[in-house]
């Protein structure tokens, strides 16, 4: 029997071979010979990318960018001192080192200034990190913090955001300022607990008057600098002024392709929100935070929703008007892609006033008080073309009830592996001076960028 | 001979023989377990889904108290179809083999990977990535849900970037994508499974499979090498082509040529296997070539440092990971 079933094998092996073979059919692969060089699979011709060269190796070497900027004012009555929102070039380095598990990542840049006129120095990133055990993973030091699902719209992240960077137009990273911070994630089955505590404050890099004009309501007019905005820091000594620091906290896990998350904050308003009538001058008044998200897939995109209730915490009922009343804000979005190489997203986002009648009645000007709520949809069109090599990009604000908007085309051209282009405006518009996006209206800008990557 | 006639035939020699039933399956058994070794000569986890699924075997099975002789029946009218013996007839279970062969091999895997984009300019392009792929076994299917966790290393742009896929066949992937310099966990529409991914030649249903239920299967010739498969999308809205042909190796069942019709019948797309090396018993791809016949432009593929069955824990594949990528993982095995 065993024979007579090798005599079948061998009987269809011949069948087989004797069959004619299609006059399209492909050779079999090369499946003898070991990988060589050869053609153009040879490792010279990947240009710099050689096997050798792994990020997940032990050593790592430096890379970075070398970049320039250039944004020019659309606006002549800009009362801004320079034409220019950028003319500025950055370079920048970056490496990590490894130890067992743990690694230090350090990312530095250098910036020759022109608006600013000044040279200067900082650690972008500075941190290390590492896993105490194996469910706690511990980070230390200088980093960018992100959490929560709106598209350019925060409602927990109240971690630091570099205003004058995105309004300026540069690289998009450029929005998430750093934090001096520690951040511990427990990771267990239940939900997973991210906490930051951030000793010394870090507010955001917001408009001081000094690149960017903005509204002032003591003269009732859009004003720049100098002076720049006048600004009491917080005391950030950490023997004294223990109580100045930040704390942030999520809570999140999926429920099947579903991802929740609760967050907390206790800090202060990321903006100099608070006025002090005695002193003429603007601080950042105590502000706490709750707030959760819910995001996952929803037809053939993705939707997101989140809300966040941010509580003054001196002025819990909104009677006093030089500190902002706490206030609801709630996120609604929705991305998909079109068609091919085109994806639209569309987010509702609003922010509700609490205890508006006090802040109307106590306000010693009324009628430039924001409105009780304001409504905004934002709409974000993406398309590529080229091997994704040309991105064209839309993104704009606009608030309904407000009358103001804030539109930010973009076109970005990836030439190689190491030269990037760009170029793009932000277009601010509004019908009155003192509404959110309405306050930088004379900030239209075009900017263009020039990277080339090692 | 048709099935029936064949049917009437076995049984014919069934009350001939009048052998024991449970000696004669027994029998079946080591001559199926020696006809799989011989189409997989690597004992290998394809060799055991080959034994369970072969063909003989089932059609066997399904009638009562068969023989040996029986079987030297059905196999020789095989035979007179003009067809190998060793050969599967069974187009689903042919696609079904090729699929698990290109994108199911061992229970998880590792590789390196570095693309060359090349424009209709000449103009090239590079980008490097380490993928992990882990399969979900205990949904007790293979073919199933995968996981998948890729991290780019270059060009520098998108070094640091992850992405992270829980891979549904048949249903919406779930995608998640990690700028580094934002540290912003960004969940991606799975939308179009066949746009460019990260603006190569290959789509990302080429990278991580096309679901088998969205396309009509049809076995058009079997060479003395190849299964030619043609497949008609069941949706032709969703995609771009009107249907593709795919010649796969009847020894591997890897697919070694995929050709795409457009509505024209021209055929505008192509994507080869230029090399197969077999590792860990598992015959693999590592050089693709995707060629776009309309432009000119083209893409190359290429694997190294590949293994297979490390024992990838779920829990890799997640956010965590996006954040701090394990290392113990991505991390090149030391030369053997």
């Amino acid at each position: 029997m065993k024979n007579l079933s090798y005599i079948l094998l061998i009987a269809s092996l011949i069948f087989s071979t004797i069959q004619l073979v299609g006059a399209e059919e492909p050779a079999l692969p090369d499946t003898l010979k070991e990988v060589t060089a050869e053609g153009e699979w040879a490792d010279d011709d990947w240009g710099e990318a050689p096997w050798a060269e792994e990020s997940t190796q032990q050593k790592s070497p430096w890379h970075g960018f070398i970049q320039g900027d250039f944004g020019q004012f659309l606006d002549s009555n800009n009362p801004t001192e320079k034409n220019q929102s950028l003319a500025e070039v950055r370079g920048r380095l970056e490496n990590s080192w490894y130890f067992g598990d743990s690694y230090i990542r350090i990312k530095a840049d250098l910036v020759a200034d022109a608006v600013t006129e000044n040279l200067h120095g900082s650690f972008r990133e500075a941190f290390w990190n590492g896993s105490p055990t194996s469910s706690i993973d511990l980070r230390i030091g200088r980093q960018i913090l992100t959490w929560g699902t709106g598209d350019l719209v925060f409602l927990n992240d109240l971690f630091p955001k570099d205003w004058q960077s995105f309004f300026a137009g540069r690289d998009m990273e450029y929005l998430k300022a750093p934090s001096d911070s520690i951040r511990l994630t427990w990771y267990n089955n239940r939900a997973n607990i991210d906490l930051v505590w951030t000793p010394f404050f870090e507010p955001d890099i917001y408009i001081t008057g000094e690149r960017f004009s903005y509204y002032s309501p003591v003269e009732n007019a859009i004003v720049a600098a100098p002076p720049e905005l006048a600004v009491d820091q917080l005391g950030n000594d950490l023997n004294n002024d223990l109580g100045n620091g930040e704390a942030a906290l999520r809570l999140y896990q999926n429920i099947g392709n579903y991802e929740w998350a609760i967050y907390g904050y206790r800090g202060f308003y990321k903006m100099p929100e608070g006025f002090n009538p005695s002193s003429g001058h603007t601080y950042f008044p105590r502000m706490n935070s709750l707030g959760a998200s819910l995001r996952g897939p929803l037809s053939a995109g993705i939707i997101n929703t989140e809300f966040a209730y941010h509580q003054s915490v001196d002025d819990k009922n909104g009677t006093d008007p030089w500190i902002p009343n706490s206030e609801w804000r709630f996120l609604l979005g929705y991305e998909q892609e079109l068609m091919r190489h085109l994806t639209l997203g569309v987010q509702y986002y609003l922010e509700t006033i609490s205890d508006y009648q006090n802040l109307i009645e106590s306000s010693p000007s009324p009628e430039t008080e924001p409105s009780e709520s304001r409504h905004t949809v934002t709409l974000r069109l993406t398309y590529l073309t080229m091997q994704e090599k040309l991105r064209w990009s839309l993104f704009s604000f606009y608030s309904p009830n407000d009358h103001d908007a804030y539109v930010i085309p973009s076109v970005n051209y990836r030439y190689s592996d190491h030269w990037s282009f760009e170029t793009g405006a932000n277009i601010f518009m509004g019908d009155q001076l003192h509404t959110f996006l309405g306050q930088l209206q004379k900030n239209d800008n075009l900017y263009m960028r020039a990277t080339y990557r090692f | 001979m048709n099935k029936t006639q064949n049917e009437t035939f076995a049984r014919e020699m069934v009350l001939l023989s009048g052998k024991a039933k449970m000696r004669t399956e027994r029998k079946f058994t080591s001559v199926n377990d020696r006809l799989s070794t011989f189409l997989t000569p690597h004992g290998s986890k394809m060799a055991l889904v080959q034994r369970s699924q072969n063909i003989f075997q089932k059609f066997i099975r399904s009638i009562p108290g068969i023989t040996l002789a029986a079987w030297v029946a059905v196999g020789f009218a095989t035979i007179s179809t003009n067809a190998s013996a060793a050969d599967l007839t069974d187009v689903n279970k042919i696609v079904n083999k090729a699929n698990l062969a290109a994108f199911y091999s061992g229970a998880d895997g590792r590789a390196e990977t570095r693309m060359q984009i090349v424009d209709s300019q000449g103009r090239k392009q590079t980008r490097q990535f380490t993928i992990l792929r882990r399969d979900y076994i205990n949904d007790g299917k293979d073919g199933g849900d995968q996981q998948y966790l890729v991290l780019f290393s270059y060009p520098s742009d998108i070094r640091g970037t992850l992405f992270l896929v829980e891979k549904h066949p048949g249903g919406d992937d779930d995608r998640w994508l990690y700028l580094p310099g934002l540290d912003l966990v960004k969940r991606i529409a799975s939308g179009d499974k066949r746009t460019s991914f990260v603006g190569s030649d290959f789509f990302y249903e080429d990278v991580s499979g096309r679901g088998l239920s969205e396309d009509h299967h049809k076995l058009i010739e079997t060479t003395d090498k190849f299964y030619v498969v043609l497949n008609t999308p069941k949706n032709p809205s969703n995609v771009e082509f009107v249907n593709y042909q795919v010649w796969i190796d009847k020894k591997t069942f890897m697919p070694v040529k995929t050709e795409y019709t457009d509505n024209a019948g021209k055929i505008y797309r192509r994507i080869e296997a230029l090399q197969v090396k077999t590792i860990q018993g598992f015959p693999t791809a590592t050089r693709m070539k995707v060629s776009n016949l309309r432009t000119g432009g083209y893409t190359l593929n290429e694997m190294r440092f590949i293994s297979y069955d490390l024992g990838m824990p779920a829990d890799i594949f997640s956010e965590r990971s996006l954040r701090n990528p394990p290392r113990q993982w991505f991390k090149r095995p030391a030369a053997k």
